[in-house]
């Protein structure tokens, strides 16, 4: 939006920009959750309470879990099949 | 400064020993490793002698049981379950720093419930989900039962019966994913009450008197910082706020690119506030957070799953990560190398924190940062959906497909909600994977640091030394690196398992980590204040940026495929038979 335009035309773009995001995250992000590609993760991250958006490894619980199965697989290998 | 120029990370040539306590990039050094310091002043002692011996214990079963059967056995599984539960942030100390610094809490309808919820609430919530987790113990009662019973048949034997083995192994298996569902649902049949309000406000003011007194030093007004500070974590709470939303935790949109989107809303409406300007420190915040992300790169966790992982991480994402800039140079022509950079580490690492690391290394500019971001975001949603959908109707097995996702899909937090909607195997592997990938961080931003100095200098025609290198380089590396080989090396002598409670789960996650994520989130706020859209357009130009960005993913997704199903299923099948 141009910085030299007037108050009112500044502030109506501010409110669409915020209707935008209620937009996104009560309607068409619930509507997209229920399309049937999409539902089964949705609720399966629901039920695991999955950090889907976390950035680093150290802020999801199922990597601490994931690592010390990986770890404790490497030291303590079960011995082979007879 | 932002204000000065529209980097994310700018040095002069020159340097001085004023440098150390008039710029950034020094005090961010400082401000991390105060925080790193107390981090581990807090938890290190909690590895006391009774820990040990917790440990040593279930050591021992792991051991007696590692030999006794050819899979993982109930007995196994639980000595491991024991070890999980040593966490030196189930303290005392570790449970208040979590509620002064927690940010919003998961939430549907009402954004307050984010914030606050009574003693009613809590009851209720907690009645509802205990009317979900008696149910799953029954089952997870009955699956162990059979789990147990197919046990004992292969242990009649000896275990040496490779029939017997497998069923009891795939009992074991079952059992397995209905105790990780269960643990989630324990959780919620145990809510408690909380306010977040008076930590965060407490949290408000301590942030801006460390960052401020920084700020003091480098020649600021302290007072004008702390003012427009509350604004810029204003927005950083909103941001926070709208990631926590349930359905936007869906397609992995976190609080980075809410941070922008919000930062530039305002910036592009009303326009930012000019009193708010003096906080809108962008390398001040990414430096800081960037010494304490250094003391989460821990090299030992690169053995975490073997050379397997080690191939399927460290090999193809370097291949994946230079094919793609030298694409976008070469055949692409794009006129940024810093963008290019940015959005070749974004796609073939790990996404927004490789982004940030490698952005800050070699100077990217902010609009270039955004850009990554936005991309990232946009393939890691489809990808996080597409992937486990693939793989399912193809048929691949899921151990294959963890590795596949944990090496492609950019986002962390993506990767372990495709992995685990897979199978806990998927999990495993597509986990580590990116775990490794994740440590990866550190190298890269050193290198990329490195190449685009000595680049910087050789274009410049000057002789390319030491001294030259030294002036240019993006002196808070020193600190991210510095942090990464201190944590190592703590890591390595005191032992992985006291190192997983009292600095995986001490002085990082409890908190150095809290630190970094609030720390990323007022940047990109910083950057959406501080981005004119119209800017951001140019860096679009001919759609480049998307070209790089799937071609990239092409290769990646290619590569990634063949070295993992090569390095699983062809070299070392005997691991990917015990995963």
């Amino acid at each position: 939006m141009d910085p030299h335009s007037s108050l009112s035309k500044r502030i109506a773009g501010l409110l669409a920009s915020i209707a935008g995001c209620l937009l996104m995250i009560y309607v068409i992000g619930p509507w997209l959750d229920n399309l049937s590609a999409i539902k089964p993760l949705a609720d399966f991250i629901d039920m695991r309470s999955i950090d889907a958006n976390a950035y680093y490894y150290t802020e999801i619980e199922e990597f601490s879990d994931a690592e010390m199965n990986m770890k404790n697989t490497m030291r303590y290998m079960p011995r082979q099949e007879p | 400064m932002l204000e000065a120029n529209d980097t994310i990370v700018y040095d002069s040539g020159k340097g001085s020993w004023a440098d150390l306590w008039t710029k950034e990039d020094y005090w961010a050094i400082w401000l991390g490793f105060i925080l790193l310091m107390a981090g581990m002043l807090i938890y290190f002692p909690l590895g006391d002698d009774a820990i040990k011996a917790r440990i040593k214990s279930a050591n021992t079963i792991l051991t007696t049981e590692s030999q006794r059967a050819p899979f993982k056995t109930v007995e196994w599984h639980a000595a491991l379950d024991a070890k999980k539960k040593l966490k030196a942030t189930s303290g005392p100390a570790g449970k208040m720093i979590k509620a002064f610094t927690s940010a919003p809490k998961t939430w549907r309808g009402n954004p307050i419930d984010a914030f606050y919820l009574n003693a009613a609430g809590a009851k209720a919530l907690s009645a509802t989900g205990t009317v979900k987790y008696e149910a799953i113990k029954i089952r997870e009662a009955r699956s162990l039962a059979t789990a147990r019973m197919a046990q004992g048949r292969a242990a009649a034997v000896g275990f040496a019966d490779a029939a017997l083995n497998r069923k009891a192994s795939e009992g074991i298996d079952a059992w397995r994913s209905i105790h990780a569902q269960a643990g989630k649902l324990k959780k919620k049949a145990n809510v408690t009450p909380f306010n977040l309000l008076p930590g965060l406000l407490g949290f408000m003011l301590f942030l801006a008197a460390f960052f401020g007194v920084g700020i003091t030093f480098m020649g600021e007004s302290f007072i004008k910082f702390t003012k427009a500070f509350f604004f810029v974590f204003a927005v950083a709470v909103l941001a926070y706020l709208a990631s926590a939303n349930a359905t936007m935790k869906h397609y992995g949109i976190g609080y980075a690119a809410w941070a922008i989107l919000f930062g530039m809303i305002i910036s592009n409406t009303i326009g930012t506030p000019k009193w708010v300007l003096p906080a809108v420190q962008t390398e001040y915040y990414i430096k800081t957070g960037l010494v304490l992300l250094g003391a989460e790169v821990l090299f030992n966790k690169v053995l975490s799953i073997g050379i397997p992982g080690i191939f399927v991480a460290w090999v193809v994402t370097p291949i994946v990560l230079i094919t793609t800039y030298w694409f976008g140079q070469k055949v692409l022509k794009i006129e940024s190398k810093t963008m290019n950079m940015v959005i070749s580490a974004d796609m073939s690492v790990c996404g927004v924190s490789a982004a940030i690391a490698t952005a800050s290394a070699c100077r990217a500019k902010k609009e270039e940062l955004t850009l990554a971001v936005g991309l990232s975001l946009i393939f890691t949603a489809i990808m996080m959906v597409v992937m486990p959908a693939i793989i399912k109707s193809v048929g691949m097995p899921f151990i294959l497909g963890g590795a596949w996702m944990g090496g492609t899909i950019d986002a962390t937090g993506a990767v372990a909600a495709a992995g685990a909607f897979l199978s806990e195997q998927a999990l495993y592997v597509a986990a580590t994977i990116k775990m490794i990938q994740n440590v990866l961080i550190g190298i890269i931003a050193f290198g990329v640091a490195i190449y685009f100095v000595a680049e910087e200098e050789a274009a410049s025609g000057r002789k390319v030394g030491f001294i030259e290198i030294w002036n240019r380089f993006p002196k808070f590396v020193i600190g991210f690196i510095i942090a990464s080989i201190l944590f190592s090396a703590i890591y390595t002598s005191i032992g992985k398992d006291l190192a997983y409670v009292i600095i995986d789960h001490g002085a990082i996650r409890g908190f150095s980590k809290i630190g970094r994520a609030w720390f990323f989130c007022l940047a990109f706020a910083s950057i959406g204040l501080a981005t004119n859209f119209r800017e951001l357009k140019k860096y679009f130009k001919g759609g480049k940026p998307l070209i790089l960005y799937v071609c990239g993913q092409t290769l990646n997704l290619t590569l990634t495929l063949v070295m993992a199903y090569i390095m699983f299923y062809l070299v070392f099948p005997e691991i990917t038979a015990k995963i």
